[in-house]
Order: structure tokens, then C-alpha cells, then sequence
């Protein structure tokens, strides 16, 4: 049956494949790989970077982390999983987030 | 002989493809045509692959499944090309007769290699077109101006007069003059 | 004498919207819910250009949006709202309210899939969670027709005095641009007419209770009032429509008969899914092959007589319901066993948004898929 739904494995699967109560796992590796879906990158400039932790909370894709640095706690994109959308430097509060083209 | 024209629009969430259905759907309007355009309904998100559906025809429209056999495929982001969704919409209609308009800055014969048959394929540097002519790099005007040129199935004037009157009110007078030489010059423009 | 009207392809959403316009209700409580919510933005940015004077409320929820609707229409005021799916569930406790109260509201649905899980996409399974709340019923095929349906749903809400949810299939209907015929503003005006309410909570003469409490001796025999007034509705519509058809030039009635004549195998659906069985029966019927669609656009009231002379001396009844009922049979499926006292074959279909393809319509025909088009 030709059917329109991306990654879904519902005809393949029987009834006995279903999560129960529709109760899924958190199995990232099924997650698609959204890194290779950004024409553009965020770059974090640590020297204006206050660790306030709200482009973490904002990135739709929980791609970034605050890290330990000498210079206190400074934003992380992992590339792998940034898909470019530039929500990051939106709320930086700090203007420390620049978009630059891959 | 297929009653309805049918397009597939392939983008990226964000790139303007629901858009560049949309104008063409209200392009073919003007000329009192049948039409009937949507999106593929799934997850919206920023970057995520989305189709865009439009049919065009003399007669009124009553189906409302997904396009099955496209007469044509618009392709504002090459990596879509990789994916198993737009392998199975190459039906064998599509791939004996249609036309693809593919955004890329590769050479004509490279892209038509990916597939058999007889289908015509337009290649066009149209993110580059569009960051020299509009400044931005959405693709959307230029593959619009190809399509018009190619399949004639609306004129670019049209497509032209319904941006005007959608987005001179969104984006102001300048913006909307550039997009709107964009879609002339790559109306106008000889094929690579 | 038919009017002027305007050739536009635009959404179902702004169809709806556009009709909304036309009619400039008094109220509209709004309360914003995938997939209607571009009825209620469109309606909204009307307003604050000056297009529409409705009184718009924002409200914090379906529940109140409803429960907004019947206070206003107890006053006196011609009110409407729009909503889908979990809203309609929300507001679920108020809509028997406002048909008991017999307030001619009118709610656009954009008819979306119930949750869990959770689901954004178009089915009708909201539509059916209320069909058993007195609430006059309409389903729409096309953008037209919902923009159609909303004008004539308004009327017959106040000639039933009863409220009216007219349907369009959400996301396939309401983000789907299609070509359309709108009316010009005053012919929708003088076809709706002014609201004409015949018991106010303004009326300071003759003050009056509503939402009264009735004890055994009594609420069976207002439930009844509300039986009796959907019984009469069936005949109120087919008056409304024979005027809609003048202004309009647009023929509606209960059902709609698609190469019914000499069929012998028919599907029995509703809502946007009958243009991609019409585009089948014609496929089919150039092989040669004796089928046909029976299109129900009035659910509610049911209407069993109609469904019955259109469908008695078909051999094969095929019904497509878009809605899962569990335990029992299927709601369209059991209304048309009701009118037609026979078996027929039931087949569950597109929930929550999934396609129906002609190909798989044609599957339904030759009894390749039978029960569930999953």
C-alpha cells in the first residue's frame, strides 16, 4: 500500500511491534541526522559569552551545552546535531552567536 | 491524456517551498484555471525535507490524494535528490515525460545522470542567482522563473504579479523588486 | 436571481473565515487549535481593519470559548466560534448546554484526529464525539462547500434554533487552496439575514431564568423538545438550501448522488475523501464498471429516508467510516444499516490524517480491502 508517511514502519510492523500505549523509548539513534540539514553554522564567541544557559534551553534540537573553559562556562554547539536554524544568536543576550555559511 | 498538470514541489522547512506552490497555484488562478495546491502534512520543523502538491487543470479538480504521477518535479535543495521519498515519486510517467528544475551548481549532465529515462532536467544555480540578484539565498524566485520558461504552464509575468501583490505589503517595495528580477532573469535566462 | 461572485483559489481556512466576514456576528470567542486556526486569524486580522465589526473575545480555553458563545447567545447576540480535535473535547460539557438551551450558535470545525496519541492531522473523529449533543451537522467536500456550509449553517441555526458545526476535513480542506465562488458581502447579509432572538436574557419586561434545573418530572420532556426540534431540522435545511440555490446557483440537499443510477457497487463517505472517490467512479466507470458514491453532507439530523431511496436497490454497500468506534460497529456504517435494514460492508480509513489514495479506493471496490484501510 503506497503510503505518504516518512520512516513509518507501521506496515511492516505488526500489531506485536507496536510500543504499548504508544509508550516509546528515547533510542537517539533513530533520530534523524538533522547536522546535515544546516546551509549555516552558529559560532560562539567565548570572550562574550556569560554562560546564562538560554540559547541551551531555546535550541530546538538540544544541541548545545555549557562547558567548563578557563574562561568560565561558555555555550557548545555539537555540529552533529545543529541543524543551522539560527534561533541561538536570536536570544543571546550578549550578541555572542554568529551565524556563518558552511 | 492526464486531465490534471500536477507538480511536485521538494524543499527544505524554511526554504519557500509551500510558497513557491502557492504562487504558482495563484499564477494559473489569474488565468481561470483549475487548481488545487497543498503541503505534505507532516511535522513542521526548520530544515526538516517538506513536499508541496499543485494541480492545474481545465476541468474542476475532485481528487485530493497526494500527486501520484508528477509532470513535474521542482527541487529547491539538491541533497533532496539523495532521498528515498523523491525516488518513489519518479514514477514511469514522470520518468518518460516530466521536467525537473533542480537548484544546484552542478552541470546539466551530471544531475540527469542520476536518472533513466527520457525526462527533461533544468539545472540552475538559483541560490546563487538569488544572493546576487536579492541578496538572500532563498532559491524559490529563480526555480519559479525556470518553471514558467519551461513548462509554459503559467507566464512568469503572472507568477510576478501575484508576488508583487503578496509580499509588496510583507517585505516593502525594494525587496519585492529584486525577487521579482530575479524570477524575469531566470525566466529570460538561456539554459546552462 | 443568482448574484455576482468573485472567482478566488484560496484555503479552506480563509474560506471559512471570509464567510465569517460576510455574516459579521456579533461574537466570535476564539481560542486558537490546529487545524482551525487559520479561520480565527484570518477573521481576526478582518477585524482590526475594519472589515468585520464582530466582537472578538480571547478567551483561556475551548470550555470557555463555548461557554462564551452561550452566555452571548442567551443575550440576545448572534455568536459563533471556530475549533478541532482536544478543543472540542474541552468544551465537550457545554455543547449538549447550548442545543438545550436552544441557542442557534455556529461552530466551524476543521475536523481533526482525537488523542492519544497524539495527532494533529485531519480525521472526523471529533465531529462524531459530539454527534449525540443536538448539534445540526454538516459535512463539506471542497473549499466551496465549506464556505457554502458556514452561510447556510448560520441560517438554519436560527430557523431550528438549534446549533450548527458546519465540517471541513482538517489540513485537506482547510490549508488546501481551491478554487472558489464568493458571494458578494450583501448577498450574504440578506441571505442570513438579522438575528431575530425570540427570548433574551435582556429582556427586562418579561425577565427570564436560563440554564434552569429540571427535576424528573420535567427534563425528559426538554430532552424531547430538542429530539423533536432535530427531527424538524432535516426539512428547515432543504427549504434553506432551495434559497441558497437561487443566489448561489449551487444545488445542495441532504445527499448527493454520484453515478447512483444504474450503480451496483456504491461507497458511502463524507468530507473530502468523496472528490477522490468521484475521481474513482470515473476512472472505473470508463472500464465499464457499474459504480458509483453516495455523499452525505447533512450527518445530523440523520437522514434516513434519503439514504435509503438512494441506496435500496443498490447490491453493494461499501461505507468509509473516518473514525474508529470500539466494542461495535462503526457510527456511518451502523447510521446506514439503520436506513437501509441490511448488511452492508464497513471500512475504516484515514485516521489520524493518513492518505486515502484512488488506487486504494478502487481496492475498496473490488473488496481487496475490507474492514480496516490501514
Amino acid at each position: 500500500m503506497k503510503n505518504n508517511q516518512e520512516n513509518n514502519n507501521l506496515d511492516e510492523k505488526g500489531n506485536d511491534d507496536l510500543e504499548l500505549g504508544a509508550v516509546i523509548k528515547n533510542e537517539i539513534e533513530f533520530y534523524p541526522k538533522v547536522g546535515e540539514w544546516k546551509t549555516e553554522f552558529p559560532v560562539y564567541d567565548h570572550d562574550k559569552c556569560i554562560g546564562c544557559g538560554i540559547c541551551v534551553k531555546h535550541c530546538p534540537e538540544g544541541a548545545i551545552k555549557l562547558i567548563k573553559t578557563p574562561k568560565g562556562k561558555k555555550a557548545v554547539a555539537d555540529l552533529e546535531w545543529c541543524k543551522g536554524c539560527g534561533i541561538c544568536p536570536t536570544v543571546c543576550p550578549t550578541k555572542a552567536i554568529q551565524m556563518r555559511k558552511k | 491524456m492526464k486531465k490534471n498538470y500536477e507538480i511536485i514541489v521538494y524543499g527544505r522547512g524554511g526554504q519557500g517551498g509551500k510558497t513557491t506552490a502557492e504562487l504558482i497555484t495563484q499564477a494559473a488562478a489569474l488565468k481561470e484555471k483549475y487548481v488545487q495546491s497543498f503541503p505534505e502534512f507532516g511535522p513542521e520543523r526548520s530544515g526538516a525535507p517538506v513536499r508541496a502538491f499543485v494541480r492545474i487543470a481545465e476541468e474542476p479538480i475532485k481528487t485530493h490524494q497526494s500527486v501520484q504521477e508528477a509532470d513535474c518535479i521542482l527541487v529547491l535543495d539538491e541533497t533532496l535528490l539523495e532521498t528515498d521519498k523523491l525516488k518513489s515519486d519518479l514514477s514511469d510517467y514522470f520518468l518518460e515525460r516530466g521536467v525537473m528544475v533542480v537548484n544546484s551548481k552542478k552541470t546539466k549532465q551530471e544531475i540527469k545522470s542520476k536518472f533513466s529515462g527520457k525526462l527533461e532536467v533544468i539545472v540552475v544555480d538559483a541560490t546563487g542567482l538569488a544572493e546576487k540578484i536579492v541578496g538572500e539565498s532563498r532559491p524559490n524566485v529563480v526555480i519559479l522563473g525556470k518553471f514558467a520558461q519551461t513548462t509554459k504552464i503559467v507566464d512568469a509575468e503572472d507568477i510576478m504579479t501575484v508576488f508583487r501583490s503578496k509580499y509588496l505589503p510583507k517585505i516593502g517595495e525594494d525587496k519585492t523588486e529584486k525577487n521579482i528580477e530575479a524570477i524575469r532573469q531566470s525566466a529570460l535566462s538561456e539554459e546552462v | 436571481m443568482k448574484n455576482k461572485q468573485i472567482k478566488k483559489a484560496i484555503t479552506g481556512g480563509f474560506a471559512v473565515g471570509e464567510a465569517i466576514r460576510q455574516i459579521n456576528p456579533d461574537v466570535m470567542a476564539v481560542y486558537p487549535i490546529t487545524p482551525q486556526t487559520p479561520i480565527v486569524e484570518y477573521f481576526a486580522q478582518e477585524v482590526a481593519d475594519g472589515n468585520a465589526y464582530t466582537e472578538i473575545i480571547p478567551v483561556e480555553s475551548e470550555h470557555s470559548a463555548m461557554s462564551a458563545c452561550i452566555g452571548s447567545a442567551a443575550a440576545g447576540a448572534r455568536s459563533m466560534t471556530a475549533s478541532s480535535s482536544q478543543g472540542i473535547m474541552y468544551m465537550m460539557e457545554m455543547l449538549p448546554i447550548a442545543s438545550a438551551m436552544r441557542l442557534p450558535i455556529v461552530m466551524a470545525v476543521s475536523t481533526r484526529a482525537i488523542s492519544g496519541p497524539l495527532n494533529i492531522h485531519g480525521d472526523h473523529s471529533d465531529a462524531m464525539a459530539m454527534r449525540d449533543f443536538g448539534w445540526i451537522q454538516l459535512f463539506a467536500e471542497s473549499v466551496q462547500e465549506a464556505y457554502d456550509n458556514l452561510i447556510i449553517g448560520t441560517k438554519l441555526a436560527e430557523k431550528a434554533l438549534l446549533p450548527v458545526a458546519p465540517n471541513m476535513d482538517g489540513f485537506i480542506t482547510s490549508h488546501s487552496v481551491e478554487n472558489v465562488e464568493i458571494m458578494t458581502d450583501q448577498a450574504v447579509k440578506e441571505f442570513v439575514g438579522e438575528y431575530q432572538p425570540t427570548q433574551t436574557l435582556f429582556d427586562f419586561n418579561e425577565p427570564k431564568t436560563f440554564g434552569a434545573i429540571a427535576l424528573p418530572e420535567s427534563y425528559f420532556n426538554f430532552r424531547k423538545q430538542v429530539y423533536d426540534a432535530m427531527q424538524e431540522a432535516e426539512s428547515k435545511f432543504l427549504e434553506i438550501v432551495s434559497d441558497f440555490e437561487k443566489i448561489s446557483g449551487r444545488k445542495y440537499d441532504l445527499v448527493e448522488s454520484y453515478q447512483l443510477d444504474d450503480a451496483e457497487k456504491v461507497i458511502v463517505a463524507m468530507g473530502s475523501t468523496c472528490g477522490t472517490i468521484k475521481a474513482t467512479v470515473d476512472k472505473l466507470r470508463g472500464r465499464g464498471q457499474k459504480v458509483g458514491l453516495l455523499k452525505i453532507r447533512l450527518f445530523r439530523p440523520w437522514p434516513v429516508e434519503a439514504v435509503y431511496q438512494a441506496l435500496k436497490d443498490v447490491e453493494q454497500v461499501f461505507v468509509l467510516d473516518k473514525n474508529l468506534s470500539f466494542g461495535t460497529s462503526q457510527v456511518l456504517a451502523g447510521n446506514v444499516e439503520i436506513a437501509l435494514k441490511r448488511p452492508i460492508n464497513s471500512v475504516v480509513y484515514g485516521l489520524g490524517g493518513r492518505e486515502i489514495s484512488e488506487e486504494e479506493v478502487e481496492k475498496i471496490f473490488t473488496g481487496e480491502v475490507r474492514s480496516f484501510l490501514i
